[in-house]
């Protein structure tokens, strides 16, 4: 019963008519990143946390969540009309989805992949519900040690998964630890990395970074090659899925959704893993393998719930342990600091408007989702005819004067064009940025709880391997370390995994 | 393509050298009461040993040569311009101010980066400006800046 009257106070928060417009506006620009490839969701994100400065944090907070999970939706629109993923969790969708466009099914294709959105979303909101306070009271339990050692999983978990090379990404994580040092250290007061910049004293500004790796690198790389959009020509009608395609897509869609959901928890794991994974259980579950690639609408149904499902499964360490499992969530992460509250355990009990409020905002933003994203299907089709070269030139101006309007710093701007020299240069040399963002945020959060447990301990070791929740954490990054060392011995001796393109 | 990635190492190689003397510049402290350099050490010895580790197997083999190259002679020199023109951009605001500079830019990049009418370009210019003047300046109050040009005709 306390489960629902919490959520009671959460809808109460959620259905205030400012936070009910910035659902909104975070749904729908969210819908619009989503929809138009070349500008993700962490960029967007960041391009608009500057804006949320005048408002209060929960209303900030539903805004950027909106965003996220709103690109979820938005990307199968033009995976399916144009077999170009909005965005990277919608790749899968490409694979079927066009294929039922080109056989004239735009419409069902649609209609599935919004309903399997709107399915999923809720059904990760409702799992999101049900296991965020139990988990938030046990991380009650969590001191200094077992938080180092947990980040320090998050960061090695997140390197392993996301890139195609463990070295490469955890290069990249050492990289943030170092970027997330600049500025004052505030246990000793001394100056760390400045170059003698006062500007830097405070350190790198969390949105010129995610703002320069993620949006300006894109639009460079974007440079390179011309994006041609070529919409298939048919009419978008039939929008409902009819009783034969829900009979065709339950089992998909519940397999995704469940897939979906625990993947999303893991750190690294997001919701381009497990829309993949799921299309892959999908294809092996089915009768029929051999027609995936065809236009199946299971394989549309699937990575659709599965990506919808993982993107409100990511809240779950966030909310409760403070931990962010993706990029995104290392940015509203950083957004929650920047607006003074520090997410954990106990936002539950001292913020329970913000920890409440975002779950409930959840429940409605699926449903303006669902709105949003079939009876508006025409408005999103002649957005996609917007030529690349006219929204490029857009795209860079808000980057900057976004980064700018932070702390009204050119500094902050020349060290985001700076930054987005870097993500090209890490994009086409494939070091991956989202272990060096999370590292960037955790970085000082780690130096900050391995300082105070080894106080607490009064300079011991052992207060990492003695708790039986940190020593777990530590042993699984070691074994995660250790398989990739292995992996590596493996492809030496000319082993099962093929060497590295 | 080789040569790519053992450049690539070994600039990462040098920055994680750099970092480390600045770091242990700072103070390393001990292992049981860590200085303000501790953290950073630890990172930059990682990343430089994740760089030896990632030059030893290019240099034999067993890294990532033989694909395509990353990088085209054309590519990098118009990122260099697109780069340049960036940072002219940002340091032309103090003298110059936003609106004007960030005109000219959006002139540039609509019509230099892929050359499109120039009515469009014209038209595609103003109405961005006007957009983001909108959006920052007037509906979320950030404080854009003027330019010492604009502030002494001004007063």
């Amino acid at each position: 019963m306390e489960l629902f009257a919490q959520l009671g106070t959460g809808f109460a928060v959620a259905l205030e008519p400012t936070n009910l417009f910035y659902c909104f506006l975070g749904c729908l620009i969210g819908t619009l990143v989503g929809v138009l490839p070349g500008l993700g969701p962490t960029a967007a994100m960041a391009l608009l946390l500057p804006a949320t400065f005048h408002v209060p944090p929960v209303t900030a907070i539903i805004m950027l969540a909106g965003i996220y999970y709103g690109a979820m939706y938005g990307g199968s629109t033009t995976s399916i009309l144009v077999n170009i993923p909005g965005e990277a969790a919608s790749v899968m969708t490409c694979l079927d989805g066009y294929q039922m466009a080109r056989q004239g099914k735009a419409g069902r294709a649609l209609g599935i992949s919004a309903f399997a959105s709107f399915i999923a979303g809720t059904l990760g909101v409702l799992g999101l519900t049900l296991m965020a306070p139990p988990l938030a009271t046990f991380a009650l339990k969590f001191g200094p040690p077992e938080y180092f050692s947990l980040m320090c999983m998050g960061m090695v978990v997140l390197s392993f998964l996301t890139g195609e090379s463990m070295i490469r990404s955890l290069m990249a994580a050492c990289f943030g630890i170092l970027l997330g040092t600049v500025g004052t250290d505030t246990v000793s007061g001394s100056v760390r990395f400045t170059f003698g910049l006062v500007d830097l004293m405070d350190g790198v500004g969390l949105v010129p970074l995610v703002m320069g790796l993620f949006g300006v690198s894109e639009v460079i790389l974007n440079l390179e090659s011309h994006i041609d959009r070529e919409i298939f020509k048919t009419k978008v009608k039939g929008l409902l899925p009819t009783v034969e395609d829900w009979i065709q897509a339950k089992w998909a869609l519940v397999r995704g959704s469940v897939i979906g959901f625990f993947l999303g928890i893991l750190p690294g794991g997001g919701a381009v893993l497990s829309s993949f994974v799921a299309y892959a259980v999908e294809k092996r579950f089915s009768r029929h393998p051999e027609r995936f690639g065809t236009g199946m609408i299971e394989g549309v149904a699937s990575p659709e719930a599965a990506n919808n499902s993982a993107a409100q499964a990511a809240f779950i360490p966030l909310l409760t342990l403070g931990l962010p499992a993706n990029v995104v969530m290392a940015l509203l992460l950083g957004a929650l600091i920047l607006h003074g509250v520090t997410p954990g355990p106990l936002l539950l009990t001292k913020n329970p408007e913000i920890f409440w409020g975002v779950i409930a905002s959840m429940y409605v933003g699926n449903v303006m989702l669902l709105i949003l994203n079939l009876p508006l299907i025409g408005l999103w089709v002649q957005l996609l005819k917007i030529p690349y070269p006219l929204l490029m030139p857009a795209i860079v101006l808000f980057c900057i004067v976004g980064s700018y309007s932070v702390a009204n710093s050119t500094t902050d701007v020349y060290l985001m064009i700076g930054f987005g020299v870097v993500g090209y240069l890490m994009k086409k040399l494939r070091f991956d940025a989202p272990p060096l963002v999370l590292a960037f945020v955790l970085g000082p959060l780690v130096e900050y709880y391995f300082k105070s447990a080894l106080m607490f301990s009064r300079g011991s070791f052992a207060v990492f391997v003695t708790r039986p929740i940190s020593l777990a954490c530590l042993l699984i990054t070691a074994a995660i370390l250790l398989a990739s060392v292995l992996s590596a011995f493996r492809r030496r001796s000319g082993g099962l995994i093929p060497k590295e393109p | 393509m080789k040569r790519v990635w053992v450049i690539t190492y070994l600039l990462w190689g040098a920055g994680a050298l750099a970092a480390a003397m600045e770091a242990g510049r700072l103070g390393f402290g001990s292992f049981g009461r860590p200085g303000p350099g501790f953290l950073p050490f630890i990172a930059a010895v990682g990343l430089g040993g994740l760089a030896l580790l990632g030059l030893v197997r290019t240099a034999t083999g067993r890294g990532e040569e033989g694909g395509k190259a990353p990088f085209r002679g054309t590519d990098l020199l118009r990122i260099g311009i697109v780069a340049a023109v960036l940072f002219l951009y940002v340091a032309g605001w103090e003298v110059f101010g936003f609106l004007p500079c960030t005109f000219v830019l959006l002139l540039f990049l609509f019509r230099c980066v892929e050359p499109l009418r120039w009515r469009t370009v014209f038209l595609g210019a103003l109405f961005t400006l006007a957009m983001t003047h909108i959006l920052f300046s007037v509906l979320l109050g950030a404080r854009l800046p003027v330019g010492r040009l604009w502030s002494s005709l001004l007063n």
